[in-house]
C-alpha cells in the first residue's frame, strides 16, 4: 500500500501527467488516503477544549450537556473557523529551467504548487497565486472558488522560466499587497543573494504573514555530479562563463552551497519562518505533510 | 670520482623523450579544450571567496602536472636504458687489465721536429704510446694502427703488450694523409669485438689542417654511436704530439713543361718552393738543381707576399733515356720535403706513324704536306729527330703501334674493327693521336669507330662535308678563341712563330656532339671548333677539323704549319708526368710489354734495398706493381728484355698537403672532442694518468623506475589531496 502510494507521488511519475489538475489532485488524494484523513474535515469544526465560563462570554457557546453532567457552566472551544488566505509565489527565472534528470525545479515547483493550491481550496481555504522573478509577472488574488482554482491551474501550465532572479524585489512587492495574516508559500531555488530573500521574507513578516519557504534543488546541484573540465555558462547571464576543472572545484562549491542553505535556514528561524529543502527527486508528499504540519501549529497559535 | 652524462643533443631519443615529459602537460591542454559546456544557474558557488586559496589549488594543481610529467619522463628514460659513466682515478684501478686501441699517426708531416737535434712528432708519439703500454696492467692487451692502414684490417686483433711495443718501435713514417675518423673506426673494429673491459683508444697524432676536410657530421654521428657500445662505451683520448709552433717549408712543385724532351733541346723546368706556419727567418734561399745526383744548377729564390717562391729555368739535360732531376731547397726541421724529385724521359728519337687515304708516296693530299711538314726545319735542327712512316688505315698493325709514339691520321676511308681496338688501346696506354678531318677523311666512318657516342678515343663526332673546296684569294673565316696558354699554342704568344688568328679558313668538318671531358683549344669564327683536345687513359688525342692540306685552309702554306704539327708531335709524345712522379703510399706501377716473357721485375728502393714487383693483369695487360713506397726517392724498376735489362725510374715526393704545417683549427678540434666525445691531452704523463682512470657503465633505469614508482604515489597522493579533501586540506 506504501509503496502504491509512493508510486503516485513519485515526482517522476507525476510529472509526466499532462494536467496539472489532475496532478494536484492525484497528489492530494493519494496524500491525504496515506494519512486516513478526510479533505472535509477541515481543523475549523474541530473541537479544542473546555473552558469556564467568565462573564461576558456569550451564552450561546455554554455546552449545556456538561452543565447536566457537572452543574458547572463551561464553554467549548474550536479551532479557529476562519478560512486561510493564502498566496503561493512561484519563482520562474531561468535559473529554475534548470534539470538534470526528467524533472526540472520548475516542473517539480509548478505541480507542488498546483497539489497545494488543490488541497487549500479542499479545505475551503482561499487561494491566490503570484508569478515571479525579476519581478511580479501573474498575480491571482486568493479566492475560494472551483473558478479560481482552474485560473490557477492554467496560469501554472502557462509558465515558463526566464529571466533573473530577483526574489527580494518580488516579496517586498508581494508583502505590500497581501492581505494581513495571510500564508505566503514561497517555492524557488533561492539562488539570489540571501540577505535580499531574507528581507523580502521579513517584510512578510511585518505585514502578519505566515511564510512557508520550500527551496527546491536539482540532485546534481546538491551532489555537483562533475569529474572533468567543465565550462559552465550561468543561465540567468549566459555572458558569465565559468571554465574549472570540476573535481578540483566540488568541495567549494558544496561548501559554499551548505553555507548559503544555512545562511537561509538561519535567517528564516530568525524570523519564525518555516524553511524547508526539498530537491526534484523527492516525493512531494514531503512538502504536502510539512504544509499540513504547519497549518496545525498556526490552527494551535 | 667524476660522472658523465651520455646523453647528448644528438642523442636520437631526446625528442622522443621530451615528447613524453609533455605528454601530461598536452593532456592537460587537451582536456581543457574540450571542457563540456554546462548551463548552470549556481555559477556564484563556483567562485571561491577567498583567492588565496586558488592561488593554493593552482600552485597543487601546477604540482600534480609537474609529478605526472616527471613520471612520464621517469618511465620513458628507463625505458631507453641510460646510463652513467663513472671514471675512476684509483691507485688500485692501475692493475685492472684493460684493452688499449693505439692509432698512431705516421703521415709524413710527422717528420717534424721542434729543433735541429729534437725528437721528431713521430718519435714523441712512439714514446708516449710506449709509456701508455708501460702503464698498464701486465695482462691488458693492445692495438696498433697506423695512417697508412686507414683500409679495413680485419685481421687486426688486440696481441699482448710486447708484441704492441715492438710494432712501436717499427713503425716508420708512411705516405698518404693521415684521416682520423678512418683510422679510429679501422680500430674500432677489432675493438669492439673485445670482451674484455675497459677498452680505451688512444690517437696520437700532431693535430694537422689537414684533418678538417674529413670531418663530416655523419661520420662523426657514425663513429660516435659505435664508440656508445651497449656492452660499454670506448672512451677516446687524442695526444698532441706535433710541435707548439711549426714553420716549414718545402717543394711544392717541380715539374717540366708538358711536351717530349731530348738531349739536344734545352727543357723549361718550373719549381716552387711554398713556407707554411710561423713565418721563416730567410728571405731568399738558394734552390739546387740536381740532375743524376750531381748538382748541375744554383738558383736563387725569394718568397713573395703569398709566401711562395717560383723559379723557371732552361735545363739542357745531359742523360740519355731518363734524367732523374731533384730540386732542393734548404734544410729546415721537416727534410723529407726539402727536396721534390722528377723523371724526365729522354728521347733519342721520337717515331711516328702517319696514317694516310692514299698509298705510301704518292699524290699530294693531306699525308704529303705532313710527310712534308715533319721532315726536319731549314736552317732548325729540331729534336728530338722525327721518324715517320705512312701507313693505310687498314694497314695498322700491332707491331706498328708498338714502335710508334704519336700516330698522325690525314685520311680514312675504312677502319676494320681490329685496327680501331688498336688504335684505341695505343691511347689509352699513352700514345698520342693527331687527327686531322681533311677531305680524304670519312666522318662517318671516323664517328662510328673512334668516337662512339663518347666511349672511344676522339673528342668530337663529326658530320660529312658539304662544303669542300680550296680556299681562294681573302675569302674564308679565322680560328678565334685561340688558348695561347696551352703548351701546343704557347708558342704563338709571342711575334716569334706568327700569329695563328690570321689563318684563313675556307672550309671544315663540323662536329656533331662534343665528348664531356673534350678542350676546345681554338674556334673557328663561325663557332665550330677548330683545335679540341681530349684526354684519354694515360694518352692524348687532339682532333683538327680542317686538312693539312690547302684544301681547307692556308695553313699549310703559311710559316706557322711545322712549328705547330712539330709542336704538336711533341705534346703528344710527351708522358704523363703523373705517370713516373708520383707521392709516397701511391703504388708504383709499370705498364709491361706485349712481348714480356715473365720473369721477376725488380724493385731498388731509395735506401737501395731491393725486392720483387708484384706482376698484375690490368685490362688485359700485364703491369708490374709495387706498393712499398714509403720512403721518398727514386725507385728503379728492371726487367729482362730481348734486348738486354730494362729499367724505369720513377720519382716519390712528399705530399703537399702533409707539409702544410699549421695546426688544425680550435673549432675543427672541438668538432671531433664534442662528435667524438674524445679529450685532448698534451702531456705523455697526462695521458698516462688518464691512462689510469677506469670507465664503469652504471645502469640508470632501476634509478628512474623507483623514481617513477616514488612519482607514482606523489601522484595519487596528491590527486586523493585535489579531488577528494580538494582545497580544505591546502
Amino acid at each position: 500500500m506504501a509503496a502504491a502510494l509512493h508510486e503516485h507521488l513519485d515526482p517522476h511519475t507525476v510529472a509526466r501527467l499532462e494536467s496539472l489538475e489532475l496532478v494536484a489532485r492525484t497528489l492530494v488524494q493519494g496524500f491525504l488516503k496515506g494519512l486516513h484523513l478526510s479533505a472535509s474535515k477541515g481543523s475549523s469544526i474541530e473541537f479544542a477544549e473546555h473552558r469556564p465560563y467568565v462573564p461576558g462570554d456569550d451564552i450561546r457557546r455554554i455546552d449545556w450537556r456538561t452543565f447536566g453532567r457537572t452543574d458547572r457552566y463551561y464553554l467549548k472551544e474550536y479551532d479557529d473557523e476562519t478560512n486561510v488566505r493564502a498566496t503561493l509565489f512561484l519563482d520562474a527565472s531561468a535559473s529554475m529551467a534548470f534539470r538534470s534528470g526528467e524533472v526540472s525545479k520548475l516542473r517539480y515547483s509548478v505541480c507542488l504548487a498546483a497539489a497545494l493550491g488543490y488541497l487549500l481550496f479542499c479545505q475551503r481555504d482561499a487561494v491566490g497565486l503570484v508569478v515571479g522573478g525579476a519581478t511580479i509577472r501573474k498575480e491571482l488574488h486568493p479566492r475560494a472558488t472551483a473558478r479560481q482554482l482552474k485560473g490557477i491551474f492554467a496560469n501554472l501550465e502557462s509558465t515558463t522560466g526566464e529571466g533573473e532572479t530577483r526574489l527580494g524585489e518580488c516579496l517586498h512587492l508581494l508583502a505590500e499587497r497581501i492581505h494581513p495574516r495571510s500564508l505566503v508559500i514561497v517555492l524557488s531555488d533561492f539562488l539570489d543573494d540571501p540577505r535580499s530573500t531574507l528581507r523580502g521574507a521579513a517584510h512578510l513578516r511585518h505585514r502578519g504573514a505566515e511564510v512557508l519557504l520550500f527551496q527546491i534543488l536539482d540532485p546534481a546541484e546538491e551532489d555537483f555530479p562533475f569529474t572533468n573540465w567543465t565550462l559552465f555558462v550561468d543561465s540567468e547571464s549566459p555572458g558569465r562563463r565559468v571554465r574549472v576543472d570540476a573535481r578540483q572545484l566540488r568541495e567549494i562549491y558544496l561548501e559554499n552551497l551548505s553555507d548559503h542553505i544555512e545562511n537561509l535556514r538561519k535567517g528564516a528561524t530568525a524570523l519564525e519562518a518555516d524553511y524547508m529543502l526539498l530537491n526534484t527527486g523527492k516525493p512531494f508528499e514531503v512538502a504536502l505533510a510539512r504544509y499540513l504540519d504547519l497549518r496545525q501549529c498556526r490552527g494551535k497559535r | 670520482m667524476n660522472w658523465a652524462w651520455p646523453f647528448s643533443i644528438e642523442n636520437p631519443y631526446l625528442i622522443p623523450l621530451l615528447v613524453a615529459g609533455l605528454f601530461p602537460v598536452l593532456l592537460h591542454w587537451l582536456d581543457r579544450r574540450r571542457a563540456r559546456v554546462v548551463e548552470w544557474a549556481a555559477v556564484r558557488f563556483l567562485v571561491p571567496r577567498n583567492r588565496g586559496r586558488v592561488r593554493r589549488l593552482q600552485r597543487l594543481e601546477g604540482l600534480l602536472i609537474l609529478v605526472r610529467s616527471l613520471l612520464a619522463l621517469a618511465i620513458a628514460a628507463a625505458l631507453l636504458r641510460p646510463f652513467l659513466l663513472e671514471e675512476r682515478s684509483e691507485l688500485e684501478e692501475l692493475q685492472t687489465p684493460r684493452t688499449l686501441g693505439i692509432v698512431l699517426d705516421n703521415s709524413y708531416s710527422m717528420a717534424l721536429r721542434e729543433s735541429e737535434d729534437g725528437p721528431s712528432s713521430l718519435e714523441k708519439a712512439k714514446e708516449a704510446a710506449l709509456t701508455l703500454l708501460d702503464d698498464s696492467a701486465a695482462d691488458s692487451r693492445a692495438l696498433l694502427s697506423t695512417a697508412a692502414s686507414v683500409e679495413p684490417n680485419t685481421r687486426n686483433r688486440p696481441g699482448d703488450l710486447e708484441t704492441v711495443r715492438r710494432a712501436i718501435q717499427e713503425v716508420q713514417l708512411d705516405g698518404g694523409t693521415f684521416d682520423i675518423l678512418g683510422s679510429i673506426d679501422n680500430a674500432l673494429e677489432p675493438l669492439l669485438q673485445v670482451e674484455r673491459l675497459p677498452r680505451e683508444l688512444y690517437v696520437l697524432t700532431d693535430l694537422q689542417r689537414s684533418l678538417a676536410p674529413g670531418l663530416e657530421p655523419d661520420r662523426l654521428r657514425f663513429l660516435r654511436e659505435r664508440l656508445n657500445a651497449v656492452d660499454g662505451p670506448i672512451r677516446v683520448y687524442i695526444l698532441d704530439c706535433g710541435a707548439t709552433n711549426p714553420s716549414n717549408h718545402f717543394v711544392a712543385e717541380f715539374a717540366q713543361e708538358p711536351v717530349a724532351s731530348d738531349l739536344d733541346t734545352p727543357l723549361e723546368i718550373t719549381g716552387t718552393v711554398e713556407e707554411s706556419g710561423a713565418p721563416l727567418k730567410h728571405e731568399e734561399m738558394t734552390l739546387r738543381l740536381i740532375e743524376q745526383g750531381r748538382t748541375v744548377e744554383l738558383l736563387q729564390a725569394k718568397s713573395g707576399p703569398d709566401k711562395k717562391a717560383r723559379v723557371t729555368l732552361v735545363h739542357k739535360l745531359s742523360t740519355p733515356l731518363e734524367a732523374l732531376l731533384t730540386l732542393e731547397a734548404p734544410r729546415d726541421l721537416l727534410r723529407e720535403d726539402d727536396s721534390r724529385r722528377l723523371v724526365v724521359e729522354v728521347l733519342d728519337r721520337l717515331p711516328v706513324l702517319i696514317v694516310g687515304k692514299n698509298s705510301r708516296g704518292g699524290g699530294a693530299g693531306t699525308t704529303r704536306f705532313v710527310d712534308l711538314a715533319l721532315a726536319p726545319r731549314a736552317g732548325d735542327l729540331a729534336a728530338p729527330p722525327l721518324v715517320f712512316r705512312p701507313i693505310l688505315a687498314t694497314d695498322i698493325t700491332a707491331q706498328d703501334l708498338e714502335s710508334s709514339r704519336v700516330v698522325i691520321v690525314t685520311g680514312l676511308a675504312r677502319l676494320g674493327d681490329a685496327a680501331t681496338s688498336l688504335l684505341d688501346r695505343f691511347v689509352r696506354r699513352g700514345g698520342g693521336l693527331l687527327v686531322f678531318a681533311s677531305t680524304e677523311f670519312d666522318a662517318t666512318v671516323a664517328t662510328q669507330n673512334l668516337f662512339r657516342g663518347g666511349r672511344g678515343v676522339l673528342p668530337a663526332g663529326l658530320s660529312p662535308r658539304t662544303n669542300p673546296g680550296a680556299v681562294t684569294g681573302g675569302t674564308g673565316t679565322h680560328p678565334r678563341d685561340i688558348a695561347l696558354t696551352h703548351p701546343v699554342l704557347e708558342i704563338f704568344n709571342g711575334p716569334e712563330e706568327g700569329d695563328l688568328s690570321r689563318v684563313t679558313i675556307g672550309s671544315w668538318t663540323r662536329t656533331t656532339e662534343v665528348a664531356r671531358d673534350s678542350v676546345t683549344l681554338a674556334n673557328i669564327e663561325t663557332g665550330t671548333p677548330w683545335i679540341l683536345e681530349r684526354k684519354v687513359g694515360l694518352g692524348r688525342t687532339l682532333l683538327i677539323t680542317t686538312s693539312a692540306s690547302l684544301d681547307d685552309s692556308d695553313l699549310p702554306s703559311t710559316p706557322l704549319f711545322l712549328p705547330l704539327l712539330h709542336r704538336l708531335t711533341r705534346y703528344l709524345a710527351a708522358r704523363d708526368p703523373t705517370e713516373r712522379t708520383l707521392h709516397v703510399g701511391q703504388p708504383i706501377r709499370w705498364p709491361l710489354p706485349a712481348d714480356f716473357s715473365g720473369g721477376e721485375v725488380s724493385v731498388m728502393d731509395p735506401a737501395r734495398n731491393r725486392s720483387a714487383a708484384e706482376i698484375i693483369l690490368e685490362d688485359g695487360h700485364r703491369t708490374a706493381i709495387h706498393r712499398q713506397t714509403r720512403l721518398p726517392g727514386f725507385y728503379e724498376l728492371s726487367r729482362q728484355g730481348s734486348a738486354g735489362t730494362v729499367t724505369a725510374h720513377f720519382a716519390l715526393n712528399v705530399s703537399p698537403e702533409e707539409s702544410r704545417v699549421e695546426r688544425v683549427a680550435a673549432v675543427d678540434l672541438s668538432t671531433i672532442e664534442t662528435g667524438l666525445g674524445a679529450q685532448t691531452l698534451r702531456d705523455v704523463r697526462e695521458a698516462a694518468r688518464s691512462r689510469v682512470t677506469r670507465t664503469v657503465k652504471r645502469e640508470l633505469w632501476p634509478c628512474l623506475l623507483a623514481f617513477a614508482i616514488l612519482c607514482f604515489f606523489g601522484e595519487q597522493v596528491l590527486s586523493r589531496i585535489f579531488v577528494t579533501r580538494g582545497a580544505t586540506s591546502c
